[in-house]
């Protein structure tokens, strides 16, 4: 009995000392974790930076992002015939970094980010203002970010619960279907608006950051995309009538590309980059590292700019483009001012109307032929060995800031995403595909037309639904918005990559000379009308059906058994599902 | 040298005045002979028989008898004589009178290998012949006669799948392989000292001090030690005292020469450099450099500088080791205090590599009533001075140019550079640069730029003589264990019953400085340190693991019923603390220190790791007959969060055959034979950070922008895997034991076979996860290790010449069935570790010859006859097999089908890294007083490639080439199989590209280790010493193998276990040695 005893004293000491589990709890002392973090509102203001941080990326908005679906439209082309070449041409075999991975990687740190703000935003006690705007703004990035990867990638996978990162089966998600991606859209920039302050609410507080007013504008473009126009128009209405704040078309068109007029009440959201030469010193370049000391610009420049005057000269303008500018004038017979903004070429008059009082700029004309602080006698080359006309937009070759292109992640100009403008030719094209063509329709034209100077179009010279539309996506678009992203996706939303004619029509916009010469032999920067008989080739008689959409980078599918890859990869034609669900205009002649 | 034995002297004095006083009366005892007393006693074997003829003599005297036909004697001896007892087949006994007359009966033990003898299996012993699990013991007997640097390599082959590859540098740790890897993570074994778990190396502990050494190779052997034990366990128990002994006083040291193998690889000397280079760069339409043109004035004149690298950078290394032990005991205690010094000066010119050890250890065990204590106290304090860049490539900020590891620059160093030339101090006319530079080449040579040629190659003395790197740690482990006998306190007494309590502590404290600095020096425009950037770092690093154990054994015995039990729990807890200073931009002259720099900066890092463990196990014996053994562990580790405890469980059974009445054959021929079978699972975690599991965050390094205002944010950049597992190795095992003709003859076979689950494998994140890691850790691996082993040993000691051999060879198989979460192979360099295939095999291009003309360019085709568009070749090129498309097309059987085209798609598996046998033969032979021993290893079937030997052979660029190279083709020279070689490659698919031009047979047996020895008699030396022993090791003497390079045995990697970079060659050593006791 005493041997019992013992015994179970014995096995009492050793229960006694081994009620250690408990003890296996250790904390990290070297790094905050996020065990800890995110439970206060001021944690989640600064996660919310965060994911306006990685709006900033070379594959979101910094470069390649933004780009890609420039050059991906028939406005631009790859002057240097390298680098963006496999996107120019819309064939890229899946093995190119830069666009088959960058901009997919850097969006889904958008969603990263504000998946984590939406799963603790409820359980911190915050007032309802600070709610909404937080709340806000997450869901209104998180829309941006899948608005661009279902542009670029089509089917995506789609993460909205930050739970999903933790779990092996979510984390290694699966495709998920191009309407999927845009309902989630729909239903996060539809809280966003009624969430988020107006600009004129929001006041300073709303200078760069998201507002109802931008989440209404993009629920607008999202709607568009499935061709969704009642949804769309009464929003495109409720904008114009200040519903989401005050907003108004600059009466000077170039007040949209400059450091010093940016966040204008022309702009419904744009990137914030710092203005040249007041951002950190470190050029954050991919992959993306983190600083403090991050210059915070971006290198569209470098990419858009003239390779003559200093950039990598990657990117050119079309013929196209430009002779479109060159078809009709101000009603003083001047060159459309947008001409000015959007491609840099050496026209001669634009001597003549320096500090003139012009039609389109009635206290003084801003135009010349200086480009980077030097006057210029020709046009310069985009690219040194190819030619091409160099892009104005997100650039200061007009702006005329420095002498010279700093290339990198430096240059300062805000990165106008949408703009009043792009939301009276939406209400335009809204109201043509609702109710055919109507005076509302061209007023609402007009009045883009005539901040530049442009004669008003007549209701009379549109005889069907047909002709309105070919003068909205294929005149007053590109010219408003050329070089601008979303040519590319406007392309899409129309399925003009899925009709023969259109397709040929996009093959017209695409011709390109390569290195053309003068008589001396110089290379010169072509500003003809190419024709098939005069042209190098056009960026779209290479298309490869499905590339109208970028595959997925082969690591990505191999990094993930569970996610097949897009049209792209595959080269499925998307013709035949879009021509099920929607209707293709015809191209129509204009008078 | 000197101070060594001062301060050996030293310690001897203070530490054991009381002894030394006790020795100086036995000294006189001896001497005066007086008050003799007649002892009587009886001597008998194990089985109780009693020796007729065994030898009873007093200790350092000739006073001596023989045991009549009864086993009796009689003596006459003074009072505190020391009796030795010996009989031939038998180990000889010492004891002491203690002015006792009747001796009684004593037992002597046979000399040969015991079947009884007892091993320790980790919380408990054994007899070997009840053991059901695999565990190799190994015979200590004789690497006591020959000392080690290095517990680990005292190992090398030695045991049946245990595979030890090493590098030669001085203080390296070799990597020990128990049945191949089981992990991606660290795959060394854990080493368990006295009970007490030690972690994977053993380095600061000394090899004389091992009494005895286990190796737990299955999953049953070493289950109790759970998730420490999937890379096998080693136990080492020390030296003690025997009680009722004397002090005894050992010294044993040795003295040796170590130098690196001369020839292995065949470099240029001057004039034929000179032609190389002629020819490459004639094969590049480039002149030549002005030093190899003849006309010139500023040619080299092969006979003035012809520098043999080789020479100058490797010099005769020296090693030492000196080893006083202390032992002896009382009625009620024991004690064995152990003091040891070695050293090693490698054996290449400049700051390094050293290395330097000292180490004291004291043992004492103390026992009352039913209380046994023992204590441990250990300290060790090394002192390692590495090279200036070894094969670790170790990042040197600031430091600019190409560098290779030291021993690789010592081969590939031009001839015609000079090796000390003090017109370098000043560089100042040659390279504008320099003038910033207070000394610029310090009097070594280098080379110029209009004279050698762009080589972008830094002089190895003057990296490794001004670099410095130096490690010194201090490790203090204290440990003591309690054994209660809770029987024996209850005043019972039981032979059928123990039950005892156990209670370990255990606590080590490491602290290691390192010290590194980069003096600012200029040798050419491309490399250089420049003189802002020069780099002081001092750390500190502190270490500490801390042990409790509680646990009670159980063993009873009813008729023929034997049962042991050990049931407990085990708490561990080990912490790190790191301090750096880093300095930046010194003032010269150089005071080191990093206040003293222009630029600082300091950090620091800690962590915490927790091991929680309840152990326990039944030993279940019938007649020792039918043995079961069943073993649980359950462990917590706080490296994991969810599922952090594991079960981990294992059985066996062994059947001892020769016992039942039916076995056929007599027990003179066959006195063992047992077959035995485990199965038993365990757990790792080595491969974890302490924090793994737990995602941090990035703290206010987010900027962005708000109408130009900058502001900063937060958030999870690093994606960690929260819920990681224990990985699992499950291990089935089944075995042999025979022992014939009294146990001279041994064999054991074991079969096994491993599966390695749940490895925490860097899987690649999805792009999805928005993160910025592009790998994390997941449970995402599976491998399987299986494999066959046999020792045999044979051993006779019934003649005048004894001897013993002994043999083992294993065999292993390796396979991925499991690599991530798509299965994605992966590439490590020259190697692929696909799934269904080994671990890191090499993948690279076919060679299928040389083009010898423009029409066969032209005209060559693939096996489809289609033709092989290599553009950019020249006659003189390597032929590349085009065997697949790059698009990935294959046949209607699955077959890649070729493409024309010479892309990566063209590369295939080309052979296997790891050898499909290791094996090791040893031999030992005894006549009279001399004693010889051999012990040789090797692996066999296994492909290696060289990176010295690679870059030798390599086609282009004018660093210093293999003699093989004058052979290269030419149009003149076109039966050879050395392609054209050129200053650069000037097409995309170029000569070196990793083909099988490359891989060699390293197949090889290694001739380890040739000791000859001789013991001198007692007699000689009266009494005042005794057990003198000389003897002169031979190591490393030969290798017999094709392979062309240092170190055939060198330590590869995990994923690229056949590619040996740059390993320090092992040297060949001479030492001479001196045991002897007081």
């Amino acid at each position: 009995m005493k041997n019992l005893n013992i015994f179970i004293l014995i096995l009492a000491l050793i229960g006694g000392l081994t009620a250690c589990d408990d003890q296996l709890d250790v904390t990290n002392p070297n790094e905050q974790t996020t065990v800890d973090f995110g439970d206060s509102e001021s944690e989640l203001q600064e996660v919310v930076i965060a994911a306006y941080n990685r709006i900033r990326l070379e594959g979101s908005f910094a470069r390649v992002g933004y780009t890609l679906d420039a050059v991906r439209g028939d406005e631009v082309w790859n002057s240097s015939q390298q680098w963006y070449i496999d996107y120019d041409r819309l064939n890229s075999p899946g093995t190119n970094e830069i666009g088959d991975m960058w901009p997919y990687r850097d969006w889904y740190h958008v969603v990263n980010r504000t998946n984590y703000i939406l799963s603790k935003v409820d359980d911190v006690e915050m007032s309802e203002d600070s709610y909404n705007q937080i709340a806000g703004q997450a869901l209104f990035l998180r829309a941006l970010a899948y608005y661009h990867l279902s542009t670029y990638y089509q089917t995506v996978p789609l993460i909205t619960d930050y739970e999903s990162y933790s779990d092996m089966n979510t984390m290694f998600a699966s495709n998920s279907t191009q309407d999927e991606i845009f309902d989630q859209i729909e239903a996060d920039l539809s809280k966003a608006m009624d969430m988020l302050p107006s600009r004129d609410e929001g006041g300073e507080w709303a200078q760069g950051r998201a507002t109802s007013g931008a989440a209404a504008g993009y629920m607008a473009r999202a709607l568009m995309f499935r061709h969704k126009f009642t949804e769309a128009y009464p929003i495109l209405q409720d904008i114009i009538a200040g519903v989401y704040g005050h907003y108004e078309l600059m009466n000077n068109y170039g007040d949209n590309f400059k450091e010093d007029t940016e966040n204008n009440a022309e702009s419904l959201f744009e990137v914030q980059f710092m203005d040249f030469g007041t951002g950190g010193t470190d050029e954050e370049w991919t992959p993306v590292n983190i600083s403090s000391e991050a210059t915070q610009g971006h290198a569209v420049e470098s990419n858009y700019a003239s390779q003559e005057l200093g950039s990598w000269g990657d990117l050119a303008g079309s013929p196209w483009l430009y002779n479109l500018f060159k078809e009709e004038t101000s009603t003083d017979g001047r060159l459309d001012p947008r001409l000015y903004w959007t491609l840099v070429t050496y026209e001669d008059e634009y001597s003549n109307y320096t500090d003139q009082a012009t039609d389109a700029y009635p206290n003084g004309d801003p135009r010349s032929n200086i480009v980077y602080q030097e006057e210029i006698t020709k046009t310069p080359l985009s690219n040194s060995a190819q030619g091409g006309i160099s892009i104005a937009k997100w650039t200061n070759a007009r702006n005329n800031i420095y002498p010279n292109i700093t290339n990198g992640l430096q240059c300062g100009v805000n990165l106008r995403l949408m703009r009043y403008s792009d939301v009276l030719l939406r209400a335009a094209e809204c109201e043509n595909e609702i109710n055919g063509p109507t005076q509302t329709a061209i007023d609402y034209i007009n009045q883009v037309r005539r901040r530049v100077a442009l004669p008003d179009l007549e209701l009379s010279d549109f005889p069907s639904a047909d002709h309105l539309f070919e003068q909205i996506a294929n005149v007053e678009r590109p010219k408003e918005f050329g070089c601008e992203n979303g040519r590319g996706i406007d392309l899409i939303r129309w399925g003009f990559f899925y009709d023969q004619s259109r397709l040929n029509q996009l093959i017209e916009h695409g011709y390109y000379m390569l290195a053309p010469k003068n008589e001396a032999g110089d290379i010169i920067a072509n500003t003809d009308v190419v024709t098939a008989e005069t042209a190098s080739g056009s960026s779209f008689q290479s298309y490869n059906p499905g590339h109208e959409y970028f595959p997925l980078f082969q690591n990505i599918l191999n990094a993930n058994p569970n996610l097949e890859g897009n049209s792209a990869n595959k080269s499925v034609d998307n013709a035949p599902a879009f021509k099920e669900k929607y209707n293709i205009r015809p191209v129509v002649e204009l008078e | 040298m000197k101070y060594i034995f001062l301060i050996l002297l030293g310690m001897l004095a203070f530490s054991t005045a009381t002894f030394a006083e006790r020795n100086s009366d036995s000294e006189q005892t001896a001497m005066l002979q007086a008050d003799n007393i007649t002892v009587t006693g009886k001597v008998i074997d194990e089985e109780g028989e009693p020796l007729t003829g065994a030898t009873v003599q007093q200790t350092g005297t000739t006073n001596g008898t023989i045991t009549d036909i009864d086993g009796n004697f009689s003596l006459s001896v003074p009072a505190d004589a020391t009796l030795k007892i010996s009989f031939i087949g038998f180990e000889s006994t010492e004891i002491s009178v203690n002015g006792t007359t009747n001796m009684g009966t004593i037992t002597l033990v046979s000399d040969i290998r015991q079947l009884d003898q007892v091993v320790v299996v980790g919380y408990g012993t054994q007899r070997k012949a009840d053991l059901t699990g695999s565990v190799a013991v190994v015979d200590t007997e004789e690497m006591k006669k020959v000392s080690k640097s290095n517990i680990s390599t005292m190992l090398q082959g030695k045991v049946a799948g245990v595979r030890i590859t090493s590098d030669g540098q001085p203080g390296a740790d070799p990597s020990v392989r128990v049945r191949g890897i089981g992990t991606f993570g660290n795959s060394n074994p854990l080493y368990v000292v006295d009970g007490v778990p030690m972690g994977t190396t053993i380095r600061d502990f000394s090899p004389n001090d091992i009494e005895s050494l286990q190796v737990l190779k299955d999953a049953s052997a070493a289950a109790i030690y759970g998730s420490r034990a999937a890379n096998g366990v080693i136990i080492i128990t020390t030296k003690q005292g025997k009680k009722e002994q004397p002090l005894r006083i050992d010294y044993s040291g040795y003295y040796g020469i170590d130098q690196v193998e001369d020839g292995v690889y065949e470099v240029m000397d001057s004039k034929q450099y000179g032609e190389y280079v002629t020819m490459a760069y004639g094969n590049s339409n480039m002149d030549v450099p002005a030093g190899y043109d003849p006309n010139s004035s500023k040619y080299i004149d092969p006979n003035v500088v012809n520098t043999d690298w080789q020479d100058e950078a490797f010099k005769t290394g020296i090693r030492q080791n000196h080893n006083v032990n202390f032992s002896g005991g009382g009625a009620n205690n024991t004690y064995n205090i152990a003091l040891d010094y070695y050293s090693q000066e490698g054996t290449i010119e400049g700051a390094g590599p050293n290395f330097e050890r000292y180490t004291a250890r004291a043992n004492n065990t103390m026992s009352v009533k039913f209380l046994e204590i023992k204590t441990s106290l250990v300290y060790s304090h090394s002192n390692q001075d590495n090279m200036a860049l070894s094969n670790a490539n170790e990042y040197v900020e600031g430091l600019y140019g190409q560098q290779f590891p030291v021993m690789a620059s010592a081969l590939i160093t031009p001839p015609t550079i000079k090796a000390y030339d003090q017109s370098t101090w000043v560089l100042d006319d040659k390279l504008s640069a320099a003038s910033q530079y207070r000394y610029d080449s310090f009097g070594y040579g280098t080379y110029y730029d209009d004279v050698h040629g762009d080589l972008r190659v830094t002089n190895v003395l003057l990296t490794n003589g001004l670099l410095e790197r130096n490690s010194v740690v201090d490790r203090f482990v204290a440990s003591g264990s309690a054994k209660v006998d809770l029987i024996d306190m209850l005043g019972r007494q039981s032979d059928n019953h123990k039950f005892n309590y156990n209670l370990n502590v255990s606590y080590s404290k490491t602290t290691a400085k390192d010290f590194t600095f980069v003096p600012a020096f200029i040798q050419s425009t491309t490399n250089y340190l420049s003189k802002s950037n020069e780099v002081l770092t001092q750390g500190y690093r502190s270490y500490s693991a801390a042990l409790i154990e509680n646990y009670i054994n159980y063993d009873a015995s009813f008729g023929r019923h034997q049962i042991n039990t050990v049931l407990g729990q085990t708490f561990e807890r080990n912490t790190e603390h790191t301090l750096t200073g880093i300095g930046n931009n010194m003032p010269e002259p150089y005071f080191l220190q990093v206040g003293n720099a222009a630029d600082t900066q300091a950090s620091t890092y800690e962590r915490e790791d927790l091991l929680a463990s309840y152990i326990g196990r039944v030993n279940y014996n019938f007649d020792g007959k039918y043995l079961i053994s069943l073993t649980g562990r359950r462990d917590g580790s706080s490296r994991l969060s969810v599922d952090r405890s594991e079960f981990f469980k294992s059985a066996s059974a062994g059947w001892r055959i020769e016992r039942e009445n039916f076995f056929p054959v007599d027990e003179s021929i066959i006195n063992m034979f047992k077959v035995r079978g485990s199965y038993g699972e365990l757990g790792n975690d080595t491969n974890l950070g302490p924090y793994e599991y737990a995602t941090t965050m990035q703290r206010g390094d987010y900027t962005y922008s708000f109408a130009n205002n900058k502001v900063t944010g937060s958030a999870v950049s690093y994606y960690v895997n929260p819920t990681l597992r224990w990985e699992k190795k499950k291990t089935i095992d089944v075995g042999l034991d025979l022992g014939m003709f009294n146990n001279k003859l041994e064999f054991t076979f074991d079969w096994y076979k491993s599966t390695s689950e749940d490895l925490h494998y860097d899987v690649r994140v999805p792009f999805s996860a928005g993160v910025t890691n592009e790998f994390v850790k997941m449970n995402a691996a599976t491998m399987e290790n299986s494999g066959l082993e046999f020792l045999i040993s044979y051993r006779n000691r019934q003649h005048a010449v004894k001897y013993e051999i002994t043999a083992n060879a294993s065999t292993l198989q390796n396979k991925v069935t499991n690599l991530g979460v798509s299965g994605e192979s992966r590439i490590d360099g020259y190697t692929r570790t696909e799934v269904g295939r080994e671990v890191g095999e090499f993948y690279g291009y076919v060679y299928e010859g040389i083009y010898q003309s423009q029409a066969e360019i032209d005209n060559y085709t693939n096996s489809e006859g289609q033709l092989v568009n290599r553009p950019d070749a020249k006659p003189g090129d390597v032929i590349y097999a085009d065997i697949a498309s790059e698009d990935g097309t294959v046949d209607e059987n699955g077959n890649p089908v070729p493409d024309g085209k010479i892309t990566d798609a063209d590369r295939k598996i080309l052979g296997s890294g790891l050898p499909d046998v290791n094996f090791g033969l040893d031999a030992r032979v005894e006549w009279k007083n001399f004693d010889l021993s051999i012990s040789t290893f090797g692996a066999a079937g296994f492909k290696a490639v060289d990176f010295v030997d690679m870059t030798l052979r390599g086609s282009y660029r004018t660093l210093n080439k293999s003699v093989d190279l004058l052979n290269a083709w030419t149009p003149d020279n076109t039966n050879t199989d050395v392609p054209r070689v050129a200053y650069n490659a000037d097409a995309a698919i170029t000569n070196d590209m990793f083909s099988e031009r490359f891989i060699q047979d390293a197949s090889y047996l290694k001739i380890a280790n040739v000791t000859l020895g001789y013991n001198f008699p007692d007699r000689w030396f009266n009494g005042y010493i005794s057990n003198v022993r000389v003897y002169a090791t031979g190591q490393n003497l030969a290798t017999i193998t094709k392979y062309k390079g240092y170190n055939v045995d060198f330590a590869g990697g995990t994923f690229t276990p056949g590619y040996n970079y740059a390993s320090y060659p092992t040297p060949r050593t001479v030492m001479f040695g001196v045991n002897l006791s007081f």
